[in-house]
Protein backbone atom coordinates (compact mmCIF):
# COMPACT_ATOMS: atom_id res chain seq x y z
CA UNK A 1 0.00 0.00 0.00
CA UNK A 2 2.79 3.04 -1.20
CA UNK A 3 1.32 6.26 -1.13
CA UNK A 4 1.43 8.44 -4.24
CA UNK A 5 1.74 12.28 -4.05
CA UNK A 6 1.23 14.49 -6.23
CA UNK A 7 3.30 15.77 -8.93
CA UNK A 8 4.47 18.82 -9.78
CA UNK A 9 2.19 20.70 -11.91
CA UNK A 10 3.15 24.19 -13.81
CA UNK A 11 -0.64 25.59 -12.92
CA UNK A 12 0.23 25.58 -9.14
CA UNK A 13 1.82 27.87 -6.98
CA UNK A 14 5.75 27.46 -6.91
CA UNK A 15 5.33 26.85 -2.81
CA UNK A 16 2.98 24.11 -3.61
CA UNK A 17 5.24 22.19 -6.10
CA UNK A 18 8.34 22.88 -3.32
CA UNK A 19 6.05 21.48 -0.62
CA UNK A 20 5.14 18.30 -3.00
CA UNK A 21 8.47 17.93 -3.44
CA UNK A 22 9.36 17.88 0.13
CA UNK A 23 6.83 15.85 0.90
CA UNK A 24 8.33 12.94 -1.52
CA UNK A 25 11.76 13.59 0.00
CA UNK A 26 13.78 10.99 0.90
CA UNK A 27 12.26 8.58 -2.02
CA UNK A 28 12.87 5.55 0.09
CA UNK A 29 10.63 6.77 2.56
CA UNK A 30 7.81 8.63 0.42
CA UNK A 31 7.60 5.77 -1.40
CA UNK A 32 6.48 3.31 1.70
CA UNK A 33 7.56 -0.11 2.80
CA UNK A 34 6.30 -2.69 0.43
CA UNK A 35 4.61 -4.75 2.95
CA UNK A 36 3.60 -2.44 5.58
CA UNK A 37 2.04 -3.23 8.82
CA UNK A 38 -2.10 -4.33 8.33
CA UNK A 39 -1.99 -3.60 12.10
CA UNK A 40 -1.44 -0.93 14.54
CA UNK A 41 -1.37 -2.56 17.51
CA UNK A 42 2.83 -2.69 17.57
CA UNK A 43 3.16 0.66 16.53
CA UNK A 44 0.62 2.27 19.30
CA UNK A 45 2.56 0.23 21.62
CA UNK A 46 5.88 2.23 20.78
CA UNK A 47 4.27 5.19 20.81
CA UNK A 48 2.12 5.03 24.16
CA UNK A 49 4.87 3.09 26.71
CA UNK A 50 7.08 5.97 25.14
CA UNK A 51 4.71 9.07 26.55
CA UNK A 52 3.63 6.71 29.49
CA UNK A 53 7.15 6.68 30.62
CA UNK A 54 7.58 10.44 30.41
CA UNK A 55 4.09 10.38 33.05
CA UNK A 56 5.87 7.65 34.78
CA UNK A 57 9.41 10.14 35.28
CA UNK A 58 6.58 13.02 36.33
CA UNK A 59 4.78 10.75 39.00
CA UNK A 60 8.22 9.74 40.36
CA UNK A 61 10.11 12.95 40.41
CA UNK A 62 6.91 14.13 42.99
CA UNK A 63 7.21 10.93 45.00
CA UNK A 64 11.15 11.89 45.34
CA UNK A 65 10.08 14.88 46.41
CA UNK A 66 7.93 14.28 49.13
CA UNK A 67 9.92 11.02 50.18
CA UNK A 68 13.39 11.70 50.97
CA UNK A 69 13.42 7.49 51.43
CA UNK A 70 12.15 6.72 48.26
CA UNK A 71 14.81 9.51 46.69
CA UNK A 72 17.78 7.87 48.08
CA UNK A 73 16.07 4.37 47.03
CA UNK A 74 15.90 5.92 43.69
CA UNK A 75 19.34 7.44 43.42
CA UNK A 76 21.00 3.74 44.49
CA UNK A 77 19.17 2.57 41.17
CA UNK A 78 20.89 5.54 39.12
CA UNK A 79 24.43 4.07 40.51
CA UNK A 80 25.38 2.72 37.01
CA UNK A 81 25.61 5.73 35.44
CA UNK A 82 29.24 7.67 35.79
CA UNK A 83 28.89 10.52 38.00
CA UNK A 84 25.75 9.45 39.82
CA UNK A 85 27.98 10.18 42.49
CA UNK A 86 30.89 12.57 43.02
CA UNK A 87 32.60 14.00 45.92
CA UNK A 88 34.67 16.42 44.06
CA UNK A 89 32.32 20.00 44.10
CA UNK A 90 34.28 21.32 41.19
CA UNK A 91 32.51 18.45 38.51
CA UNK A 92 30.12 17.95 41.28
CA UNK A 93 27.13 14.71 40.42
CA UNK A 94 24.23 14.31 38.50
CA UNK A 95 22.89 13.33 41.77
CA UNK A 96 19.34 11.59 42.22
CA UNK A 97 18.34 12.56 38.52
CA UNK A 98 20.43 9.45 37.16
CA UNK A 99 18.12 7.38 39.52
CA UNK A 100 15.13 9.16 38.06
CA UNK A 101 16.17 8.51 34.43
CA UNK A 102 17.01 4.83 35.14
CA UNK A 103 13.31 4.64 36.62
CA UNK A 104 12.09 5.93 33.34
CA UNK A 105 14.17 4.08 30.88
CA UNK A 106 12.94 0.66 32.86
CA UNK A 107 9.49 1.89 33.04
CA UNK A 108 9.60 2.52 28.96
CA UNK A 109 11.13 -0.61 28.46
CA UNK A 110 8.66 -2.91 30.39
CA UNK A 111 5.47 -1.10 29.50
CA UNK A 112 6.91 -1.39 25.81
CA UNK A 113 7.34 -4.95 26.37
CA UNK A 114 3.59 -5.58 27.94
CA UNK A 115 1.96 -3.46 25.54
CA UNK A 116 3.61 -4.34 22.25
CA UNK A 117 2.88 -8.33 23.46
CA UNK A 118 -0.89 -7.02 24.46
CA UNK A 119 -1.55 -5.54 21.31
CA UNK A 120 0.10 -7.57 18.65
CA UNK A 121 -2.39 -8.89 16.69
CA UNK A 122 -4.94 -5.66 17.30
CA UNK A 123 -5.85 -2.86 15.96
CA UNK A 124 -5.95 -0.06 18.37
CA UNK A 125 -7.91 3.01 17.01
CA UNK A 126 -6.54 6.54 16.23
CA UNK A 127 -8.32 7.96 18.62
CA UNK A 128 -7.09 6.10 21.26
CA UNK A 129 -3.47 6.41 20.39
CA UNK A 130 -3.85 10.22 20.31
CA UNK A 131 -6.00 10.58 23.31
CA UNK A 132 -3.58 8.14 25.29
CA UNK A 133 -0.39 10.38 24.06
CA UNK A 134 -2.06 13.92 24.78
CA UNK A 135 -2.99 12.83 28.19
CA UNK A 136 0.48 11.49 28.95
CA UNK A 137 2.67 14.70 27.99
CA UNK A 138 0.11 17.36 28.78
CA UNK A 139 -0.01 15.33 31.94
CA UNK A 140 3.80 15.02 32.27
CA UNK A 141 4.47 18.67 31.38
CA UNK A 142 2.09 20.39 33.89
CA UNK A 143 3.39 17.97 37.03
CA UNK A 144 6.54 19.86 36.09
CA UNK A 145 5.64 23.34 36.50
CA UNK A 146 6.48 23.85 40.18
CA UNK A 147 3.82 26.61 41.36
CA UNK A 148 1.32 24.77 41.28
CA UNK A 149 2.93 22.03 43.66
CA UNK A 150 4.45 23.62 46.49
CA UNK A 151 6.53 20.88 47.60
CA UNK A 152 8.74 20.76 44.29
CA UNK A 153 11.43 21.80 45.10
CA UNK A 154 12.82 25.03 42.54
CA UNK A 155 15.82 23.90 41.53
CA UNK A 156 15.49 19.55 41.65
CA UNK A 157 18.74 17.46 41.63
CA UNK B 1 -16.60 -11.74 -5.09
CA UNK B 2 -19.33 -10.77 -2.94
CA UNK B 3 -19.45 -11.19 1.08
CA UNK B 4 -22.41 -13.88 1.26
CA UNK B 5 -23.76 -11.74 4.52
CA UNK B 6 -23.90 -8.34 1.92
CA UNK B 7 -23.85 -7.30 -1.52
CA UNK B 8 -20.67 -5.14 -0.81
CA UNK B 9 -18.02 -6.19 -2.42
CA UNK B 10 -14.31 -7.16 -0.43
CA UNK B 11 -13.41 -4.34 -1.87
CA UNK B 12 -15.88 -1.88 -0.72
CA UNK B 13 -15.39 -3.41 3.13
CA UNK B 14 -11.81 -2.46 2.45
CA UNK B 15 -12.22 1.25 1.73
CA UNK B 16 -14.86 1.71 4.05
CA UNK B 17 -12.27 -0.39 6.74
CA UNK B 18 -9.78 2.40 5.33
CA UNK B 19 -11.94 5.22 5.58
CA UNK B 20 -13.25 4.24 9.18
CA UNK B 21 -9.41 4.45 10.45
CA UNK B 22 -8.59 7.95 8.81
CA UNK B 23 -11.91 9.09 10.05
CA UNK B 24 -11.58 11.92 12.90
CA UNK B 25 -13.70 14.51 13.24
CA UNK B 26 -12.71 18.17 13.58
CA UNK B 27 -14.97 18.24 16.30
CA UNK B 28 -12.99 15.59 18.38
CA UNK B 29 -10.35 18.05 18.37
CA UNK B 30 -11.54 20.90 19.65
CA UNK B 31 -11.72 19.53 22.95
CA UNK B 32 -8.08 18.83 22.55
CA UNK B 33 -7.35 22.40 22.03
CA UNK B 34 -9.33 23.81 24.96
CA UNK B 35 -7.31 21.04 27.37
CA UNK B 36 -4.23 23.37 25.28
CA UNK B 37 -5.53 26.63 25.89
CA UNK B 38 -6.56 25.89 29.37
CA UNK B 39 -3.20 24.61 30.19
CA UNK B 40 -1.48 27.31 28.88
CA UNK B 41 -3.80 30.64 30.78
CA UNK B 42 -2.99 28.04 34.03
CA UNK B 43 0.80 28.45 33.79
CA UNK B 44 0.04 31.83 32.65
CA UNK B 45 -1.99 32.50 35.82
CA UNK B 46 0.28 30.69 38.40
CA UNK B 47 3.56 32.95 37.04
CA UNK B 48 3.55 35.20 40.00
CA UNK B 49 3.30 32.21 41.86
CA UNK B 50 6.70 31.22 40.33
CA UNK B 51 8.05 34.45 40.45
CA UNK B 52 7.66 35.16 44.24
CA UNK B 53 8.83 31.76 44.95
CA UNK B 54 12.35 32.59 43.52
CA UNK B 55 11.98 35.79 45.22
CA UNK B 56 11.71 34.40 48.47
CA UNK B 57 14.55 31.53 47.56
CA UNK B 58 18.09 32.61 49.32
CA UNK B 59 19.85 31.11 46.54
CA UNK B 60 18.87 33.97 43.89
CA UNK B 61 19.63 36.79 46.50
CA UNK B 62 16.02 38.04 46.76
CA UNK B 63 15.26 38.61 42.93
CA UNK B 64 12.91 37.09 40.26
CA UNK B 65 16.30 35.80 38.62
CA UNK B 66 20.41 35.82 39.46
CA UNK B 67 23.41 37.18 37.59
CA UNK B 68 27.21 36.89 38.21
CA UNK B 69 28.66 40.30 38.68
CA UNK B 70 32.39 40.42 37.66
CA UNK B 71 33.01 40.30 41.86
CA UNK B 72 30.95 36.90 41.90
CA UNK B 73 32.60 35.21 38.75
CA UNK B 74 35.63 35.79 40.64
CA UNK B 75 35.05 34.07 43.91
CA UNK B 76 37.63 31.61 44.83
CA UNK B 77 34.75 28.35 44.21
CA UNK B 78 34.34 29.19 40.76
CA UNK B 79 37.88 28.44 39.42
CA UNK B 80 39.92 25.06 39.58
CA UNK B 81 42.67 25.97 41.37
CA UNK B 82 40.98 27.62 44.44
CA UNK B 83 38.63 25.01 45.28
Amino acid sequence: MTQHFPQNSPGLPFYVNLWNQLKRFPGGLAAGAEDPPAISGPAAAALISAAFSCLLAMINQHFCSIFKIWESLVWSLGDWIPGSKNPDQFYGEIGSYSGKETVMLIGWLVTWFILANLWRNRQIKFSTIFFCLFTFLVAATVMNWHPLFPYLPLMPK
Amino acid sequence: MTNPTSDKTIIQLAIERESDRRWFPKQAMHKYVWVCVGVFFLFLATFPTAYWRVSQSEKYNGGPFKSLDWEDSQRPQMTRDNR
